[in-house]
């Protein structure tokens, strides 16, 4: 048998008993045919779990390591007795040390203020809070920079390939970046992720979403759900902003409510007209804005009791 | 190998990374905890080379053991949640012969990997198509517009190549 007959009767062998045989007669031959069918058949064999090997990032891994042998007080040292460990093996002493992988701190906790301004964290990146957002950093920084958020907060990073940046947001979901910027809300009823600049990696338990500038991800009934942002609003809490560049009016409602954390109970007419404006507000109330839509595109509404509002009738001009 | 030095632990970091995190990984069915233990792991015997003596040969094995042995510390210590502690210690049970932490399949699937780089489109497509995918030669041959003798020589040949060029990325593990 050449070759080619071989690689062939390995691959068939599964559906053909026939060709089984003549394999089993042939391998026994020689110890060279041994090991010919052995290389063939792992490259066939393990060809099937490919596609569940992956591809991590050898640069940064390396870049990692390091920023970390940098760190010369690093623990290892003192678990390595001199003198002890000879031809043992090396893994034993690993196995004797009682240090983890994530550094232990005492969590230095920040809580954000009644004015919103963004402050610095110690390798120059900065985090500004919405009202009642609270980060803690879980790291000393030297081999990894987290923090964990409850709130909102928006997040501009240092880039730092050797220390990766991580927001913990639950037991297993976090956003991991080497330097960008983007814009978290993870409280109870709510988790949002937009990015601004740069990529975000989002990760749970085996599992990767890559975001980049203007993607952003939602919880939609228990499921991460990645989408394009279709305004810059979700900075407005930040920026104290609104603006809309010929945006639907539904666009619009939905940006002005989620900004004054209100809502808007939209009639069927609404909802389906097909009214698009331009315009910027930045120091106005509310209602200050709602008088200025319905000039715009004729809205009309009525306020409720718990500062909700009702919105009727609309006409594009 | 000598990886006592700055340049030659380099080649190691680069040969092994890859192949070590997602062994850790298939431990911790995490990305991050996997790419954690096995940094540490070569900080570990970057900052201790002084001290260990490898016999020849067994660098690979000491690697992988150290990997394993970190992975299941980082289980014990209960940093990863609770709810994949039965999925855990199952693991951990069945560690005395688990095949799926055979080191040396790692390796090769590591090579494999390394060596489709090297294959020509269509052949590696056959190649993929008939090993991950399971489909038999008239099924590729219908998928790719080819006829099926086509199909054949283009798997005998993927398989031709593989088991050269397996050998060559299998050397700096063997070393």
């Amino acid at each position: 048998m050449d070759i080619q007959e071989v690689i062939l009767k390995v691959l068939n062998k599964k559906d053909a008993a026939a060709e089984y045989e003549q394999l089993k007669v042939w391998k026994a031959e020689t110890e060279d045919n041994l090991k010919i069918y052995q290389e063939i058949n792992n490259i066939v064999e393990q060809g099937n779990h490919l596609k569940d090997y992956k591809e991590y990032d050898v640069e940064s891994g390396y870049a990692r390591f390091k920023n970390q042998i940098s760190d010369s007080t690093n623990g290892w040292i003192k678990y390595a007795v001199a003198g002890f460990i000879l031809c043992i093996g090396a893994f034993y002493l690993i196995n004797n040390s009682s240090k983890t992988t994530t550094e232990e701190i005492t969590p230095q906790i920040y809580q954000a203020e009644n004015t919103i301004k963004p402050f610095d964290l110690k390798d120059g990146s900065t985090i500004t809070m919405n009202t009642g957002a609270v980060v803690t950093e879980m790291t000393d920084f030297t081999k990894i920079r987290q923090v964990a958020l409850s709130g909102e907060a928006f997040f501009d990073i240092q880039p730092d390939k050797s220390r990766p940046f991580r927001v913990k947001l639950d037991d297993d979901l976090f956003v991991e970046v080497l330097g960008t910027s983007f814009n978290i809300i993870n409280t109870e009823n709510e988790f949002n992720i937009t990015v601004e600049s740069g990529h975000v990696e989002l990760k749970t338990l085996g599992r990767t979403i890559s975001l980049y500038k203007g993607d952003a991800v939602k919880l939609h009934e228990d499921t991460l759900v990645k989408y394009k942002q279709k305004t810059s609003n979700h900075l407005s809490w930040m920026k104290k902003e609104l603006t809309f560049k010929n945006a639907p009016i539904t666009a619009v409602l939905d940006d002005v409510s989620a900004h004054f954390e209100t809502s808007f109970d939209v009639s069927s007419k609404v909802a389906n007209s097909d009214c698009n404006l331009s315009s910027t507000f930045n120091t106005e109330s509310l209602q200050q804005i709602m008088v200025e839509l319905s000039k715009m595109v004729e809205l009309s509404f009525t306020k409720e009791k718990d500062g909700s509002y009702i919105i009727e009738d609309i006409r594009c001009k | 190998m000598d990886w006592k030095n700055e340049e030659g632990y380099k080649v190691l970091f680069n040969a092994y990374y890859n192949v070590l995190c997602n062994y850790a990984y298939k431990i911790l069915q995490n990305d991050m905890d996997a790419e954690d233990v096995v940094i540490e792991v070569f900080v570990h015997f970057w900052t201790n080379k002084d001290k260990i003596k490898v016999e020849e040969g067994k660098l690979k094995s000491y690697l992988f053991s150290s990997v394993k042995n970190k992975a299941f510390e980082l289980i014990r210590s209960g940093k990863i949640r609770e709810k994949h502690n039965q999925y855990y210690s199952d693991i951990m049970a069945a560690n005395a012969d688990d095949s799926s932490l055979d080191e040396d399949l790692f390796l090769i699937r590591e090579a494999l990997k390394r060596s489709l780089r090297h294959l020509s489109p269509k052949t590696k497509e056959v190649y993929l198509l008939r090993t991950q995918n399971g489909l038999t030669f008239a099924e590729i041959a219908a998928a790719l517009n080819i006829n099926r003798r086509t199909a054949e020589n283009h798997m005998a040949n993927a398989i031709k190549k593989l088991r050269e060029l397996v050998k060559e990325n299998m050397k700096i593990y063997n070393s």
